[in-house]
């Protein structure tokens, strides 16, 4: 029975965890998948952290927090898709440039909205919510069946994703951008415009990520407390085959290495517990090169696509 | 009446290079006009600038009499214009209906278009297959889809770039055929061509280009192909013109020449497991060119790539000069004299993004000609492709443009230029003359010739049998990995050669 009570509690510590890694692996996806690299999830994450803690303190209402979250992703979406698409600079370093401001602008604005005092502001956020019968279930009961609603946002998110790209006729169109932008160009699709949808659109969903720290994690806002997960979002894009559902399975499988490690923490604490932080680290190498081999990106992802190139 | 399609005063510039010059044309529905000019007039780009990738520095383009502007591919298609890339424009990754229906509204995309598209595809009987992605078609197949695609949007100009250079021999008449079919209804087609039989048989007018400029628009039934050939090559003498080097070709006797190079017993094994080369045994004299004909993917890429050193073979020798290279390096063998021409000049031949001089350097750049002080001497690398460029007649003149600015032709000189001057014993070259214009291909004939005559042994690998039988002193054929037979181009019927290409793989031994 111990051991059940223990798979319990790492199975709702991969949801809490693997949720905001998911939401950017998925807005990678989007990204890359209409043939831009997102390298800036990571700043993203922490956009969508800062807004939705700014927002819930200004109005105590943790809807309003989300809202300005996804607000801050969308902006700092935008902003990589000018520097991507319009300007044609290198996307992993517009993406860089991108990670190293909004760490900077995002720790300067929470000192100017929350003061300078340890600890930020507690806010307002989202409380469990337990779906009737199911959470009743034993072991996967309270860990998958009482979530706060953003994991369950992620999951309709992600399935919504996967039916508009590989079922729908604008999906195609964003999938050929992708794939060959110029044949999508000479087929009528408006190529920026796809581009910039899908780089806003990625930045929201990066952004719930942060969101998801902020409103339903810990209830405060923290300097990088994004903490790489926006990088082991871009080996989840890829451990996923780019595909919405893929993505978020690797998302969570992160997540539950995650888990371990802090279950490993408690139960053996004569090992230095700085070892057990490199697990889902390790975790992403290891996928990535047992099962990257093989993936297969967009063929025209971080190209920019230029109409009069020769 | 206005006519259809009425073009003032185009013009459009790349940086210093103008591609086009004030061109001019009036055309009606159900007209087929070929659009003839060596590689570098402007043809693709006046396209593209019909079909709104390109947008022109001046110029009107009007439709009906209602002048249009053209500002993206998607507005042409609103206006009905359609073009199909010499290189195709598909996605890869996905299937032909996919790869119709991207980018059309919503409401075009229902059952009834995927039935629309079956019936057009029987319309115009072509044999598509649905089921599989663009990447595992036949090339035929590949532009079959492209073709769909434009019909499927309704389009009353078509653009065809060059349709036929990447098709095999026997699928070109049932394209030719389709494409009457859509003059025939009423769709007005640009075929963009260099080879004048074709012109003469699909096309009603032709308008000739040259540097830019529009030559002349001429009428295909009552002018000359010397006019027209004249027309597009200007005041540069053609080799119909001149009557030399073409028809009075010399060849050599080599016959008690030292062998150059010396293939024994070559095969090749791909990691799939099959047999790629066969016991391939095969000889080349100082100062011969031998001629290897056949269908392309009959091994021959993979025969150039053994002997330059790019792919190891699973058994059997390779000498040259007597001396064995089986297991030499890439850069040994170079340093042994052997140049390398090979067959896709953008992936393998030339680094796009370098410039004309660094191009001819590379690869070469430790030689003491470039060098100065132990570091690259950019001023003798720039005095060196100077003389190579006027040598070359390669245009525009200006050796520190990107090889990328440069037309197909200028870049296959290039290239040329290059691997003759490493030549010393041995050139190997693969489809050297693929899309070039005829000028274009009598200079690099001439001057593998050249080469051939100053005592270096040639390889000459091409599917275009005219060439091969037209330069090598000796032809032999390959079919399925083997050398089915070695003839005389003098004394042979182009019957035999075609049965040796199709040898079957049983009849071969």
């Amino acid at each position: 029975m111990i051991d059940l009570v223990l798979l319990g509690d790492v199975l709702a510590g991969t949801a809490r965890l693997g949720t905001p890694i998911a939401f950017a692996a998925l807005g990678g996806v989007i990204a890359e998948r209409g043939g831009l690299y997102n390298i800036g999830l990571e700043g993203q994450i922490l956009a969508g952290a800062l807004g939705a803690a700014a927002g819930s303190f200004a109005t105590g209402s943790a809807m309003i927090g989300l809202g300005c979250g996804i607000i801050c992703g969308l902006i700092s979406g935008l902003l990589l898709g000018y520097m991507s698409i319009r300007l044609r600079i290198n996307q992993l370093v517009g993406g860089i440039a991108l990670n190293l401001l909004l760490a900077g602008l995002t720790a300067f604005l929470s000192r100017q909205i929350f003061g300078a005092q340890a600890g930020g502001a507690r806010v307002n956020g989202f409380s469990q919510i337990n779906i009737p019968f199911l959470s009743d279930l034993p072991v996967v009961g309270p860990s998958l069946f009482s979530q706060d609603p953003l994991f369950y946002l992620l999951i309709g998110l992600a399935i919504a994703a996967w039916f508009w790209l590989m079922k729908s006729h604008k999906g195609l169109d964003l999938r050929a951008v992708g794939e060959n932008p110029k044949a999508a160009d000479l087929a009528g699709v408006p190529v920026f415009r796809m581009q910039y949808l899908a780089i806003a659109v990625s930045g929201a969903l990066a952004a719930l990520a942060g969101v998801q720290l902020v409103l339903s994690q810990v209830y405060v806002f923290a300097e990088g407390m994004s903490a790489g997960k926006g990088f082991i979002a871009l080996a989840a894009i890829i451990l996923g085959r780019w595909s919405p559902i893929g993505a978020i399975c690797a998302a969570l499988f992160f997540g539950f290495c995650d888990a371990v490690q802090f279950k490993l923490q408690f139960t053996s604490p004569e090992i230095p517990y700085q070892l057990f932080l490199i697990l889902p680290y390790l975790a992403s190498l290891v996928a990535l090169v047992v099962l990257g081999a093989k993936a297969s990106a967009p063929a025209s992802v971080g190209l920019p696509y230029d109409r009069e190139h020769r | 009446m206005d006519p259809f399609l009425n073009v003032t005063g185009i013009c459009k510039s790349f940086g210093a290079v103008r591609a086009l010059h004030n061109v001019n044309l009036l055309a009606s529905k159900g007209e087929c006009i070929a659009i003839l000019g060596e590689n570098g007039a402007g043809k693709t780009t006046f396209a593209s600038v019909l079909i709104g990738l390109y947008q022109p520095d001046n110029g009107e383009i009007k439709l009906g009499g209602a002048p249009v502007s053209v500002s993206s591919p998607a507005k042409a298609i609103e206006h009905g214009i359609g073009m199909i890339h010499q290189h195709f424009s598909l996605v890869g990754a996905m299937n032909a209906e996919e790869n119709i229906l991207i980018g059309l509204p919503s409401t075009k995309r229902g059952a009834e278009a995927r039935a629309r598209i079956r019936q057009l595809c029987s319309d115009f009987d072509f044999n598509v297959d649905f089921d599989i992605r663009v990447t595992e078609m036949p090339v035929g197949m590949k532009q079959r889809v492209e073709i769909l695609k434009a019909l499927f949007r309704d389009v009353s100009i078509l653009i065809l770039d060059e349709p036929t250079s990447v098709l095999a021999p026997t699928e070109i008449a049932p394209f030719l055929k389709g494409v009457r079919k859509l003059v025939a209804n009423g769709c007005l087609v640009f075929f963009i061509s260099h080879k004048l039989d074709e012109i003469r048989e699909i096309a009603d007018r032709v308008m000739v280009m040259r540097h830019g400029r529009v030559e002349g628009v001429l009428p295909v039934a009552t002018t000359p192909m010397a006019q027209m050939s004249a027309l597009m090559m200007g005041e540069k003498p053609t080799s119909e013109t001149v009557g030399m080097p073409k028809a009075e070709k010399v060849r050599n006797d080599t016959s008690s020449a030292p062998d150059a190079l010396v293939v024994s017993d070559v095969c090749l094994i791909d990691p799939g497991g099959a047999e790629i080369l066969q016991d391939l045994t095969l000889t080349v004299k100082a100062g011969e060119i031998l001629g290897i004909a056949g269908i392309d993917g009959n091994g021959q890429t993979e025969l150039s790539e053994v002997i330059t050193g790019l792919k190891r073979q699973t058994s059997g020798a390779i000498h040259l000069n007597g001396t064995e290279i089986s297991s030499a390096s890439i850069a040994s063998r170079i340093a042994d004299g052997i140049g390398f021409v090979p067959e896709d000049r953008h992936a393998e031949g030339l680094v796009l993004s370098l410039s004309v001089e660094e191009n001819l350097a590379f690869r070469s750049i430790g030689d003491d000609r470039f060098m100065s002080g132990g570091l690259i001497s950019r001023r003798a690398m720039h005095e060196i492709a100077s003389d190579v460029v006027a040598a070359f007649d390669i245009r525009p003149p200006d050796p520190k443009l990107n090889a990328s600015a440069l037309s197909g032709g200028n870049q296959q000189k290039i290239v040329l230029a290059r691997e003759v001057a490493r030549a010393r014993n041995l050139l190997v070259v693969v489809q050297p003359t693929k899309g070039l214009d005829v000028g274009a291909t009598d200079f690099v004939q001439n001057q593998i010739r050249a080469v051939a005559q100053s005592g270096v042994g040639v390889l000459y690998i091409s599917t275009e049998l005219e060439h091969v039988l037209d330069i090598s002193d000796r032809v032999a054929v390959m079919a399925f990995g083997r050398i089915t037979g070695v003839v005389d181009p003098e004394n042979t019927t182009l019957q035999d050669i075609g049965l040796l290409m199709t040898a079957a793989p049983e009849e071969v031994k």
